[in-house]
Order: structure tokens, then C-alpha cells, then sequence
């Protein structure tokens, strides 16, 4: 026990004793003067501290044997009695703060710990997702500096850095190959007071294809709404803006061909009202006119109906066993009249071997029927129309040949897109340019089927469809031959 | 002598309703059914007015009237543009760089056209 602990004990008990003696003999020597009695009052203040700090001092040794032999308990010790003046109590409570902090400190640790596992399993999901993303993403700091890449995007700008032969000299590789979004990043970070997100345009030749991507960057932030990054995503819409072109061109054609008849039919109408026709023949030429027109109209309506039904499944597809030469001659058979009016020959070269097919004859049928009239429509006057049908492996394949205008080289990759004519032979027939769209969809996407077509100007054009032969469950011959190897 | 106005249309009953209104209200019209076709036709006798289509085997209306413009004898021809692709053209634009007068959108009127015809010629039904 130091000096300073030991005066500190001592003097609140020692202290009161004699101060007690003094004042008692000062106030005896005020009543009696007697300087005896106050000597005597002086020694028995005296004798009582010294009494005092004996009492006191066992007692504290007592306590504190008793306290080396563990014989108190918390509640003893926390109220100490006065045994240690407080200095218990007050160690006490500086332990229990000490204590209360280290709770708290063990707490937040905890939370601390939780939360970074959280965050750790959540940056490894993200991570995981943008992965399995075929569309590059970016995640950079707030220096504009690439913190996190996609492989898509790292497959991106690799192709980018061995395009440019520079990637090692540039501190930031990435977004220098693409200055276009690492103007947009930079923008997005430094303007994100006025809108978090922003997106470009630009365009990209990579090996030789060309893609046009959309570039959109999103400010990130923390939770005190504090900006931690950028993130950047490259979305390739060169299928989008296509769909979007085709989709323009079709409403285009869908227009134009609509308007064309109705404008004839508009006018001769108006002319016949307004009594500009007085002659009956002539009048009468305006009546077949219009005819003409309204024939156009409704086949035009009925071809986009048709494909349109066909595509959304409004027309149920009824698939079934039939012998395909049966099919063909139908359709011969509708077509040849028109033919025979033409002069022209028709020459029907069907397979003796039974074709067994799982069509939709209607479907099938008017795809034969679209093929045999436009070598009918496009044949001149005494020619020649061939349809054949043979076996070929485990395939029907079917030839409609004509002899007739043919087609030009630079417009075959077109026949079967919609609302394609072929621009020399626009005058030939009348057309809605659908009927080889529908021909092409019926044989690929109803049947499976291939159709392809060999032409020459001036000598005539072939449509070759191949299909699947064989009945439903059925394997198909191709199938047996193998089988049986 | 009557005036001469050229039709070119690759839609017969298109060039045919033109020819019988304006023939009727005592034009001379000269029908063609693509733009060379025209093109040659107005180098053989300078037309008072062209109307033409837009979409034409050869040459189609626009490239027909950008040979015009380019030359300085035809230049001054007015044209007349009869075509139902009307909403997809910017006609101020058409106007500028084709020196297309106006453009008439399919289906279109016979009674109307007459009336352009007339007012782009500037004269008067008792004139013709």
C-alpha cells in the first residue's frame, strides 16, 4: 500500500478524533479554565484516534485477508461497507464501463464481420451474374479507373487491344480503346447531379462485321449517397435496329402496295360520278379497271392475312400422312388451265415411287400452287413447265422449272423476302410480292423443308424443295438405310 | 395547240386515270411507264409539266427529276410527284432538292389533280 493510499485511509478517521479533542478542550478550557481538565480531554482525543487507527487498521486487515481468501462476494465487494472507503466501488464501476465498451466493441466487431460476409457473398453473386452475361459490362471508380470487367467485355476490348497493338502503353486500357464510353463514364461521374444515367450510340467494326452498340453508365453510389463509381453497360442493338428497319420497310410495302390499287380505284370512281365518261366502252374499260384493282386488293389482303396467321398460329397447322405426288398434281391440276391459255407447255414428271410425307396438304398444296402460277405468270406465250418429284436419300424433292424471263443474279438473294419484285419483271404479271415469302415459310419453318432457286435471264428459273419423306413415327428412310448398315 | 404534260406511272391504271381526266380538260398527255422512258420522251419535246410516280423500274421519280434539275433546258419543267410513299417524304425537302412543285399523295383525286395542274400551269379552266 503506497503512502499516499495509506494517508488516505488514515486521515479521515485519525483527523476527526483529535480535531473532536481539540474542540472539546477548547470548549472545556472556555467553561472552567482549568488547564488539567483540558490535558486530560487533549490525551483522551489522542488515545481515541490512536484507538481509532488500530480498530480501523485490524479491521482493514481482516477484510483484506478475508478478500485474499475469496471469502467475499460480488455484492460484498461491489458495496464495499466502507471498508476500502469506496475505492472497491469505484474500481467496480470503472469495470463495469470497461466492461459495457468492451460488449460494444465485440458487438460492432461481430456486426462488422457479419456484414462483411454479406458483402462478400454479394460481390461474389454479382460477379457470378455479370459473368454469365454474353453483354460486356464495366464497373469503374471515381477516378474513371476500371475496377471490374465482364468476360464479354474483357473478350471486347481484347479484340480491341489486338486491333490497336497499343494496349501496354496506355494507362487505362480499356476505356482508352473506346473513347466514345469513356467520354460517357467520365460525364456520367462528374454530371450525375443532374440525371444518374446516361447513354450513347456508336457504331464498332470487330473482324470485319460491324455492330452498333448502345453504351448506357449508371452513377453508383454508397449509403450516405456518397458517388463510389460508375457502372457501364454495352448492349449490342444491331438485331434491334434491323428489326426496327425491317419493320419500317414492311409498313413501307404494306402501304405502298395498299395504295396503289386503292388510288385507281379512287380515281375511276370519282371520274365515273363526275360524268367524265360519256362513252359506254369506255366507261365500261373503267369498270374492268376497277375490277382488276379490287382483285388486287383482296389477293394482297389474303396473302398478308395468311402469312400473318400462319406466323402468330392463328391457323391451326393439320400435319398429315399423305402421299405427296397426289398433292402436286392437285395443284397441277389448278394451275394448268391458266397455263394451257398461255400455250404453254406443261410437263409432269412425277416419281413412280410412293412419296410418303406428314404434311399439311392445304398449306403444302398452295405453296405448289404459288410456285407453279408464278412460272405460269412469268412464262411467255408458247414456253415450257416442268414440275418433277424423286426420291433422293431420305428426302422428296420437288422441281418447278420454267422456261421462262428468269431471274437476275442481284435480285435472287430477294425473291422470298416480302414485297419483293423483281424490279424487270414488275410488268410481266400483276403480284403482291408475297406469294414466295409464303412459299418459303410453308416448306422451311411448317415443314422443315430447304427450298432454293437456280435462275438465268432469258431462259427460265427452277424452285427446288426439299422435304423430310416418311408418315408420322415413321423413321425416315435416310434413318432405315443407316439402321440397317 | 394544246399543252403537252408527260405521266410517268409503272401502274397502267394509274397513267390511264391521269391521261383520260387531263385529256378530257384538253391536255395532250404522254404516258410512260418508267423514268427513262420519260426522261427520253420530255428530251424529245420539252413537256409544259411532268407528273410522275416515285417508285419506277430504271429510273425511279427522284433520280428522273435530279436529271432534270441538272440539266439547264429541262430545269425549269414543273413536276408534279403522284406517289402513295406521300407521309414517308419530307415534300419541303423533296421541293428543295428535286424541284419537285408539289407533291400529290395515292390515292388521289382526278378532280384535285386537274385543279394542281391548272394552278401550277396558272391558267384558268376557260383558258385551256
Amino acid at each position: 500500500m503506497s503512502y499516499k493510499s495509506i494517508c488516505s485511509v488514515i486521515a479521515p478517521l485519525v483527523l476527526p478524533a483529535l480535531l473532536c479533542g481539540l474542540a472539546g478542550s477548547a470548549f472545556t478550557w472556555s467553561l472552567t479554565s482549568n488547564v488539567m481538565i483540558s490535558v486530560v480531554t487533549i490525551s483522551a482525543a489522542i488515545a481515541g484516534s490512536v484507538v481509532s487507527v488500530f480498530v480501523v487498521s485490524r479491521a482493514r486487515k481482516h477484510a483484506i485477508s478475508r478478500l485474499q481468501r475469496s471469502e467475499f462476494n460480488e455484492t460484498d465487494l461491489r458495496s464495499d461497507s466502507g471498508l476500502f472507503d469506496g475505492i472497491l466501488h469505484a474500481a467496480f464501476q470503472q469495470l463495469d464501463t470497461k466492461v459495457e465498451e468492451a460488449k460494444q466493441s465485440a458487438k460492432a466487431k461481430t456486426e462488422l464481420e457479419a456484414r462483411g460476409k454479406v458483402h462478400q457473398r454479394d460481390s461474389h453473386r454479382w460477379r457470378e451474374t455479370l459473368s454469365g452475361f454474353q453483354t460486356p459490362v464495366l464497373i469503374t471508380d471515381d477516378r474513371d479507373q476500371l475496377k471490374y470487367q465482364n468476360p464479354a467485355a474483357a473478350q471486347l476490348f481484347d479484340t480491341l487491344h489486338r486491333r490497336q497493338e497499343e494496349a501496354s502503353a496506355i494507362a487505362r486500357p480499356e476505356l482508352a480503346c473506346l473513347p466514345v464510353v469513356q467520354q460517357l463514364v467520365t460525364e456520367t461521374r462528374t454530371r450525375n447531379a443532374a440525371t444518374n444515367r446516361r447513354t450513347t450510340e456508336f457504331e464498332l467494326e470487330i473482324d470485319g462485321e460491324l455492330h452498333i452498340y448502345r453504351a448506357t453508365s449508371t452513377a453508383l453510389h454508397d449509403d450516405n449517397d456518397g458517388l463510389t463509381g460508375v457502372s457501364t453497360v454495352l448492349t449490342d442493338i444491331k438485331d434491334e435496329r434491323l428489326a426496327n428497319t425491317r419493320h419500317a420497310e414492311f409498313v413501307s410495302s404494306v402501304s405502298h402496295e395498299l395504295k396503289t390499287p386503292m388510288a385507281g380505284i379512287k380515281a375511276f370512281v370519282e371520274m365515273l360520278l363526275d360524268g367524265d365518261i360519256e362513252d359506254e366502252d369506255e366507261q365500261k374499260e373503267l369498270y374492268g379497271f376497277i375490277d382488276v384493282q379490287i382483285d388486287r386488293l383482296t389477293r394482297l389482303v389474303n396473302n398478308m392475312l395468311n402469312l400473318a396467321r400462319i406466323e402468330s398460329g392463328v391457323i391451326e397447322i393439320k400435319r398429315a400422312d399423305c402421299e405427296l405426288n397426289d398433292v402436286l398434281q392437285k395443284a397441277l391440276n389448278v394451275v394448268e388451265p391458266v397455263a394451257n391459255e398461255k400455250d404453254i407447255t406443261v410437263i409432269s414428271e412425277l416419281s413412280d415411287m410412293y412419296l410418303a410425307a406428314h404434311v399439311d396438304e392445304d398449306l403444302f398444296g398452295q405453296a405448289a400452287i404459288n410456285l407453279l402460277s408464278n412460272a405460269v405468270k412469268y412464262t411467255p406465250q408458247g414456253g415450257e413447265l416442268k414440275l418433277r418429284s424423286r426420291m433422293d436419300e431420305g428426302d422428296a424433292v420437288i422441281e418447278v422449272r420454267d422456261t421462262g424471263m428468269g431471274i437476275p443474279a442481284d435480285a435472287l438473294p430477294h425473291i422470298f423476302d416480302r414485297f419483293y419484285r423483281v424490279e424487270q419483271n414488275n410488268k410481266a404479271a400483276q403480284g403482291t410480292g408475297l406469294g414466295l415469302a409464303l412459299v418459303h415459310y410453308i416448306v422451311t419453318d411448317v415443314h422443315g423443308g430447304h427450298i432454293d432457286v437456280q435462275s438465268a435471264v432469258n431462259e427460265g428459273t427452277c424452285f427446288t424443295i426439299r422435304i423430310p419423306l416418311g408418315h408420322k413415327g415413321q423413321p425416315r428412310r435416310r434413318e432405315r438405310a443407316l439402321a440397317s448398315v | 395547240m394544246s399543252i403537252r404534260i408527260v405521266c410517268c406511272d409503272d401502274e397502267a391504271h394509274i397513267t390511264r386515270a391521269v391521261s383520260m381526266k387531263l385529256s378530257k380538260a384538253g391536255f395532250d398527255v404522254e404516258t410512260h411507264f418508267d423514268g427513262q422512258a420519260g426522261f427520253e420522251a420530255i428530251k424529245r419535246e420539252k413537256p409544259a409539266l411532268l407528273i410522275t410516280d416515285y417508285q419506277m423500274p430504271r429510273l425511279n421519280g427522284l433520280q428522273l427529276c435530279q436529271k432534270l434539275q441538272a440539266d439547264e433546258v429541262y430545269c425549269d419543267i414543273p413536276i408534279l410527284l403522284l406517289t402513295a410513299k406521300g407521309f414517308e417524304l419530307d415534300e419541303s425537302q423533296i421541293q428543295a432538292e428535286y424541284g419537285v412543285s408539289q407533291v400529290v399523295v395515292k390515292p388521289f383525286s382526278p378532280r384535285l389533280l386537274l385543279r394542281t395542274v391548272q394552278e401550277t400551269l396558272g391558267i384558268t379552266e376557260t383558258q385551256n
